[in-house]
């Protein structure tokens, strides 16, 4: 009897165990939720108007509980402009005095109190900059350093009369001296002037209570008596990327951690480990990159809990609590695109008020408000895909979301370029995806074979949505139709670039093949240095597409003749050129080419124009080949002209002409979950709004983006930028980018509109090519070998 | 009774393998065995379409002659090696061990550091030409010349060698010592011990060494994907770059076709030598 329940026992316990085993391997069955129960509330983006004339540059609320806003108008300088309606309506509550309209202002901050301050920058006056110069000279002779300057404000008079700058309130560059100042100004404007030293310069912010930081470029922080503008108290003198600031607690962002000061005493606090652990989640780093705005913008409500906003979305937290609460998700808002930095941030009435910049400079004042009516995830999802990150498309994204609020669009890529995951691996793993069934909906073809997708029948056909487009807004057909066939248009490049040779008319209008581009090799420092050391990729989206013969093998001729041509041109170059040029081709690399070559990794392709145009500017060359990719670098271009008289655009023709290099070449797939949003999707990418917002790399294939592109001077009155680079010697060129002309813009127009061969983007191709290249450039095989192997591996390749 | 509850524990042993084999391996091959008759996306029924172009494929073509050179060069080679190796050691009285290990090391090596070596010596500017160009030779395109598929052959000989080694002297060991004792009384010789007595001992390992070595050869892509990538010198394209790449291109249709034309070729190899292994 013992036995049989022994022997019972055991079965059971196996009998459980299998059981356990068995359910343990069942895959987990979804749990939908039924659609009563989705969670609903969500906080929702809109933009909010703020007066015209003016460019914000904070925002703040109020101790009265109002919103206020600083910015910078063309007329009247700095205003100061209050909204009691949660910016409805503004209303001008004062405005600097007018010797400051035309002042260049650094940063300025708003003070919740009442007021704010700013850090301007000016060309030192004749004397101050000469004072400057003797004291820099005196100090260099003797070898003393310039000692850093706390108490070297004195106070200005508030009439505004300017008292002769300490010399460390100035900074003399190889381009002029510039002098700096702290502006401490009151609600209505009035406003008292303090030399500010230089090496002080960076950012300020007010904490809630009115205390004035500020954080230099340098990486110190520091409290300052906004009586006197000198330094109050020292925080720490390095290591801060940027600033955040909370009750009468300094956030310092560093390289790797939060430090938390008390500002009053200047005492270090303990660290908060959940805040940290958020902001430094996935190795987020905080410096900044761009003078309009920074990575993160922190503040506080009434009740001090702490609010940061980010890319990744608005976030909050009592300090030292063990929770950092996501409020507002980057990626369902506009803070996910990832040309957004921050410039201001408030809380009212628990609504959020972002004030944001933008890839164009474009600054915005968005504000988030709840919302229980709406589902708290979008209720549909849409994923893209590209091989590798494309800032354009992420923008996209975000941007389609802010029109569709009820889609979620899931942008996935590829190739992370840090997991070592190469384009095969990536491309693997999405065919298994695809044939899964949990492939993308719309996929981005950049680097991908239009032609095994389209073959495969999995891309969809877009000739409607395409003459929807086309019939309301006008595409440019040369290039919106390029990847029709069998009356099928599977793909469509939403942008491009134009392959050209630019500088000296002269020289440029004698290309013609690579004997003409070796002749010009022959002259030494008349091609781009750049151009010379990497000829083969230059060269290569220009000449490729002429390589396939008609039974799909590649043509032996055509090939040699590219890779005799790139070596010939090479080695021209290689015996004529210049010491100079010889420098600089050790400096690509040794450092800069390396860099330059992961830029495509960024978006920004090795063939870029826009890398040489300063080298055309300061003389260091006279032809340029690459792609034009952006208007701004056309005018870089116009400007060059305008600079030497001698800076031309031509397109390039090699074994092919008329080329151009397509950027975000959009397809939907035929397994797409949603078809019908993925066609919104593209219609969208390809609409004069998509076009116009996004910022990527290439010209608009819409007529209407592109027209708008062209002919809006995005410069205005004041003109451009001014870029300046050494020529090689002692002396500086400086280049003012001035817009193009409507003739010059035309010109472009009619060169977008002649370009009508698409240049080879497939990647297997590519990398066998140039990988064989290189080994014959740089002497280790022949060109016959090189033809050999790359036609050995093509064909294999174009067999299989 | 008593016999057909030892049936019964004999199939319930043999379930929780069995379900895997037909989960993981039978289902999966009947799948694909379905998808080779039809189209790689749509699951349109073609019949014989994707076998007619797989077998008028120049890149399956010369990927299966390559494989199938590649095999019957390498597997001779190392089960002949491999038990020359494992007699001598056998018979070795000091640093047998040692020597045991030591041949056992490259089957511990990850595949990752095996390339990192590949690169150091078989690199245009690697050591093997400078050792070359010192002698006064020329350099040599390892990898981009004929000479790639010699590297691959030596590659495989060197990462499975001491494995089939150790499974002849598993072998050896199971050969009773009297027989040879006996042999030598009759005035056998060391090699006619080894022919007679040895050799004939260690058919049934052959088999196993030889069904072991011959999967073993599929592995030794890894090595070669990793050095050269997805299009090495055409000496060293194998089958399985072919399907590596036709995955990347979507072409599962030709996938399935190969890969079922693959499977029975390696079936009948592995019969005919199981039928010449009875035989003896």
């Amino acid at each position: 009897m013992r036995q049989d329940l022994k022997a019972f026992l055991k079965k059971l316990c196996a009998g459980m165990t299998a059981a356990c085993m068995m359910v343990s391997i069942i895959p987990g069955i979804p749990v939908t939720a039924e659609e009563g129960d989705t969670a609903m509330g969500r906080y929702l983006e809109s933009d909010i108007t703020i007066p015209e004339s003016i460019y914000p540059l904070d925002v703040v609320r109020t101790k009265e509980g109002t919103l206020r806003i600083v910015g910078q108008d063309t007329e009247e300088g700095v205003t100061i402009w209050d909204s009691s309606d949660e910016g409805a309506t503004w209303e001008k509550r004062g405005a600097l005095p007018e010797e400051y309209a035309e002042t260049y202002f650094l940063d300025i901050a708003l003070n919740p109190e009442g007021g704010g301050a700013g850090i301007t920058m000016e060309e030192a006056s004749g004397e101050a900059a000469e004072a400057s110069g003797e004291v820099d000279e005196a100090a260099e002779a003797s070898g003393e350093a310039a000692e850093a300057s706390g108490e070297a404000g004195e106070v200005a008079e508030a009439s505004g009369e300017e008292e002769a700058s300490s010399d460390e309130s100035i900074v003399s560059t190889s381009i002029g001296s510039y002098e700096y100042s702290l502006v401490c100004f009151d609600t209505e404007g009035n406003a008292q002037r303090f030399p500010f030293p230089s090496e002080l310069i960076g950012y300020i912010q007010f904490s809630q209570s009115g205390e004035l930081l500020q954080y230099s470029f340098s990486g110190g922080v520091h409290v300052l008596d906004q009586d006197t503008g000198a330094i109050a108290s020292t925080i720490t003198e390095s290591n801060v990327d940027t600033m955040g600031i909370c009750g009468n607690e300094a956030l310092l962002l560093t390289e790797t951690e939060l430090q938390r000061y008390d500002f009053t005493t200047g005492e270090p606090l303990i660290r908060d480990e959940a805040l940290d652990d958020a902001l430094y989640a996935d190795g987020t780093n905080y410096m900044n990159v761009t003078s309009l705005g920074g990575p993160i913008v922190m503040t506080q409500d009434e009740e001090g809990r702490l609010y940061y906003a980010t890319q990744k979305g608005i976030f909050s937290h009592v300090m030292e609590g063990s929770v950092v609460e996501q409020v507002v998700d980057g990626e369902l808002s506009s803070l996910g695109d990832p040309s957004t930095y921050f410039m201001g941030f408030a809380v009212l009435n628990q609504s959020f008020y972002v004030l944001t910049v933008g890839g164009t400079a474009e600054a915005k004042l968005l504000k988030y408000e709840y919302n229980a009516d709406v589902p708290s995830t979008p209720g549909q999802e849409l994923t893209v895909y590209s091989l590798r990150e494309n800032d354009s498309i992420r923008q996209a994204a975000v941007l389609f979301q802010k029109k569709y609020p009820d889609v979620y669009v899931n942008y996935k890529t590829g190739m992370s370029g840090t997991d070592g995951v190469t384009a095969s691996d990536a491309l693997r793993t999405l065919n298994t995806d695809i044939l899964a069934g949990n492939g993308p909906d719309v996929l981005i073809l950049d680097e991908m074979s239009v032609e095994t997708y389209a073959k495969q029948g999995l891309l969809m056909d877009l000739s409607s949505v395409v003459a929807e487009i086309q019939d309301s807004e006008g595409l440019l057909e040369n290039i919106s139709e390029v990847y029709r066939s069998d009356e099928l248009l599977p793909a469509v490049p939403s942008r491009f670039g134009m392959l050209m040779a630019v500088g000296d008319p002269e020289l440029i209008n004698t290309i013609d093949g690579f004997d003409s581009l070796a002749e010009l090799a022959a002259q030494g420092d008349v091609m781009n240095p750049y151009d010379m050391f990497n000829i083969g990729e230059i060269l290569y989206r220009s000449c490729a597409g002429s390589w396939k013969n008609e039974d799909n093998t590649i043509n032996q001729e055509k090939l040699a003749e590219f890779v005799r041509g790139v070596k010939y041109v090479y080695d021209t170059y290689q015996e004529n050129k210049s010491e100079k040029a010889a420098e600089e081709i050790e400096m690509y690399i040794n450092g800069i080419y390396s860099s330059w070559d992961s830029m495509e990794e960024y978006g920004v392709p090795g063939d870029d124009l826009a890398m040489g145009i300063m080298d055309l500017a300061t003389g260091a060359c006279q032809v340029k080949l690459g792609s034009l990719n952006d208007i701004i670098d056309y005018s870089g271009l116009v400007s060059v002209n305008k600079l030497n008289g001698a800076c031309h655009e031509t397109l390039l023709s090699m074994q092919q002409s008329n080329v151009f290099r397509p950027f975000g070449v959009l397809g939907v797939l035929n397994t797409a979950k949603n078809t019908e949003t993925a066609c919104n999707f593209i219609k969208y990418m390809l609409s004069e709004e998509g076009q116009s917002q996004s910022q990527g790399r290439g010209f608009p294939v819409n007529v209407k983006a592109f027209e708008a592109k062209i002919y809006t001077d995005q410069f205005g009155e004041g003109g451009g930028f001014s870029v300046s680079s050494s020529d090689g010697g002692e002396d500086y060129v400086e280049l003012s980018y001035v817009w193009p002309t409507k003739e010059e813009s035309d010109a472009l127009y009619e060169m977008a509109k002649q370009v009508n061969t698409c240049a080879d983007i497939e990647r297997v191709q590519h990398d066998v090519v140039m990988e064989e290249i290189d080994r014959c450039i740089s002497g280790e095989i022949s060109e016959d070998e090189a033809v050999n192997v790359i036609l050995q591996k093509i064909n294999l390749y174009l067999a299989e | 009774m008593k016999n057909k509850k030892k049936d019964l524990a004999g199939v319930l042993f043999l379930l929780p393998g069995l379900t895997g084999v037909i989960f993981f391996t039978l289902l999966p091959f009947a799948e694909v065995v379905k998808r080779s008759f039809q189209s790689a996306v749509t699951a349109e029924w073609v019949g014989w379409k994707n076998y007619e172009e797989v077998f008028s494929n120049t890149a399956f073509r010369m990927a299966a002659s390559n494989t199938l050179r590649f095999t019957f060069i390498c597997i001779p080679l190392l089960v002949a090696v491999s038990l020359v190796l494992a007699v001598v050691l056998q018979k070795l009285k000091f640093g047998k061990n040692f020597l045991k290990s030591a041949f056992l090391v490259p089957v511990a090596v990850p595949a990752a550091s095996v390339v990192l070596v590949w690169k150091v010596l078989f690199h245009s500017n690697g050591l093997l030409n400078g050792l070359i160009e010192r002698l006064g030779g020329s350099r040599i395109g390892w990898m981009s010349s004929n000479a790639a598929f010699i590297v691959l052959v030596i590659s495989y000989l060197w990462k499975n060698i001491g494995y089939d080694m150790i499974l002849w002297m598993a072998g050896l060991a199971g050969i009773p010592n009297e027989i040879y004792e006996a042999a030598r009384v009759d005035g056998a010789g060391e090699w006619r011990c080894f022919r007679s007595i040895t050799l004939p001992n260690l058919l049934p390992s052959l088999y196993t060494i030889t069904v072991l070595s011959f999967l073993n050869s599929f592995k030794v892509f890894r090595e070669a994907w990793l050095v050269a990538g997805d299009y090495p010198h055409q000496s060293m394209y194998l089958l399985q770059h072919l399907y590596n790449n036709w995955f990347r291109e979507l072409s599962f249709d030709k996938i399935s076709a190969a890969a079922v034309i693959n499977a029975l070729v390696v079936f009948v190899l592995i019969l005919v030598l199981r039928r010449s292994w009875e035989k003896e």
